[in-house]
């Protein structure tokens, strides 16, 4: 494996200071919001790819072994959307939703991908009818289960607050409004405007 | 906007049915205070719960009105859905370590490396390099990171980096396992690679030396066993406790090499499989070069060279 750097020439006989072509404290990809993140995983750097999985490797696998309920499957899966989340890198739009999310959505794909030729494989083995249609869509709601949770818990407070509360914990409008401070009208509207927000992105997902 | 008065056939807007679905939550979130108890009508004493919140005029508009009720039904699915999400992410299952190197191989491959590489936009070379040259990296098997694990930056900012460089390191060690069919610790991994590397012949070698500014010097052989070329090095410099060594092949131009791996911070001796590519002659990458780098997590070169030499091509 060779690699292109711009490193001086053997010849030129210097050695040079690190100040060209290395970013410095901007280096610790730990260190990055997931904006900028994304940003830089955009121009393509594995190192930005490394700390995505980093960050979400846990929870692509989480959704996917949930899926299929193999872990060996799933790690297939996993690497699978990791390749594929690298090589289509330049189609990767912020705008479109967060990183987590577009990685779930190329699990969705992957994880239905591999229902499907267990169900070609199970119908070819056993001259039966399944119901594929039916079955991938129970499966995804695993993976689905996940975008939500991951898409409630990047939500900006209040309105991420509200819906955990509401979502997670089971709390009514009131209890949240006494325990936020806030009133009763706004938790509704938030938790409205929540509930829509992440149904478009459930749908970008899953699109 | 409440579906229109006037117009009880009107679609009832994203946030009415958002409301009504939400009512699907349960008895506690719904809301007593909003539920429009007195305007049951009767027919339906006891609505679903997604649409318990909705006027009965809404409600006779959601049960004929197909739009709405995919709508209405898609968004139930939702908080269905995110119910229970939290323990959902609490839960999570971790990774094994050496799942990431599949991933690496994965993108190394030869679809993924012009882009990743020869375009070259970043000069950073983490997971093409790594995973295919793992063996080259005896001294240190996770990298840079035991060589001086005591005089590592403590701080979270420093500690951060030495994590990612330690997980990208293991997943190197799992490949160079799986690869030579050794089921053996990292240790015992360094043993047998050290124990075998002095056998061989020297089939060249050369002086490297220090670049202005630099002090230090070493040796580097290029050694022959069974057929297969390795470099054994060794390099006579002190380097501080928050740096340490790297080793590189550079072609003659300068501008293309090979991360064989890290130095060990005493001046031992190691010995430093070739890349297969390599393995059977130099080709152009005849210039060794030993690179002082810091502990910051970026496995591109440095730009700051200590010493060189140039093998025979």
């Amino acid at each position: 494996m060779q690699v292109t750097l711009g490193v001086p020439p053997p010849d030129a006989g210097s050695s040079s200071p690190r100040d060209s072509g290395r970013p410095g404290a901007s280096d610790d990809l730990r260190e990055l919001t997931q904006e900028e993140l994304a940003e830089a995983f955009v121009t393509g750097d594995t190192a930005h790819l490394e700390e995505m999985y980093r960050r979400w490797g846990a929870l692509v696998l989480t959704a996917a072994h949930r899926a299929l309920g193999d872990l060996a499957d799933a790690e297939d899966v996993v690497q699978q959307v990791f390749v594929s989340a690298w090589r289509s890198r330049s189609g990767y739009a912020p705008a479109l939703g967060s990183l987590p999310a577009w990685l779930l959505g190329i699990t969705r794909h992957r994880v239905i991908d591999r229902i499907r030729s267990r169900e070609r494989e199970l119908t070819l083995r056993n001259r039966l009818r399944s119901e594929p249609e039916r079955r991938t869509s129970e499966v995804a709601e695993s993976v689905d289960r996940l975008v939500l949770a991951e898409e409630i818990r990047l939500l900006p407070d209040p309105r991420g607050a509200i819906l955990e509360l509401a979502f997670w914990h089971g709390f009514s409008y009131s209890q949240i409004a006494d325990r936020l401070g806030l009133p009763l009208g706004t938790v509704k509207s938030h938790a409205r405007r929540g509930l829509l927000h992440l149904r478009a992105r459930l749908e970008e997902v899953t699109s | 906007m409440t579906a229109d008065p006037g117009d009880p056939g009107g679609h009832l807007s994203a946030e009415r049915l958002a409301a009504a679905a939400l009512g699907a939550l349960g008895e506690g979130t719904s809301g007593t205070d909003e539920r429009p108890e007195g305007s049951d009508d009767g027919a339906d004493s006891h609505p679903p719960a997604e649409l318990a919140e909705l006027s009965p005029a809404e409600r006779d508009h959601v049960a004929t009105c197909a739009v709405c009720r995919y709508e209405l039904d898609a968004l139930v699915r939702v908080v269905s859905l995110g119910t229970g999400g939290g323990q959902a992410l609490t839960e999570l299952t971790e990774p094994r370590p050496e799942l990431w190197s599949r991933i690496a191989a994965g993108i190394s491959g030869p679809p993924a490396l012009a882009p990743a590489t020869e375009v070259g936009v970043r000069p950073r070379a983490t997971s093409p390099v790594s995973p295919l040259r793992p063996a080259a990296n005896p001294s240190a098997p996770f990298g840079p990171l035991p060589a001086t694990p005591a005089d590592a930056p403590s701080t979270a900012a420093g500690s951060t980096p030495r994590r990612s460089v330690r997980r990208r390191s293991r997943a190197a060690i799992a490949l160079v396992a799986a690869s030579v069919g050794l089921v053996v610790g990292v240790g015992g991994t360094v043993a047998i690679r050290q124990a075998t590397a002095p056998a061989g012949q020297v089939v060249a070698s050369t002086a490297l030396t220090a670049l202005p500014g630099e002090q230090g010097r070493g040796t580097a052989e290029l050694v022959r066993t069974d057929g297969i070329l390795d470099l054994r090095v060794s390099v006579d410099a002190s380097v501080t406790p928050d740096r340490f060594y790297q080793l590189w092949l550079l072609d003659s131009a300068g501008d293309r090499m090979y991360d064989l791996g890290t130095l060990p911070p005493n001046g031992a001796a190691a010995s430093y499989p070739l890349p297969a590519e390599l393995a059977q002659g130099l080709g152009s990458y005849t210039v060794v070069d030993v690179s002082i780098e810091p502990y910051d997590g970026n496995p591109a070169h440095s730009h700051h060279s200590l010493v060189r030499g140039q093998l025979p091509g």
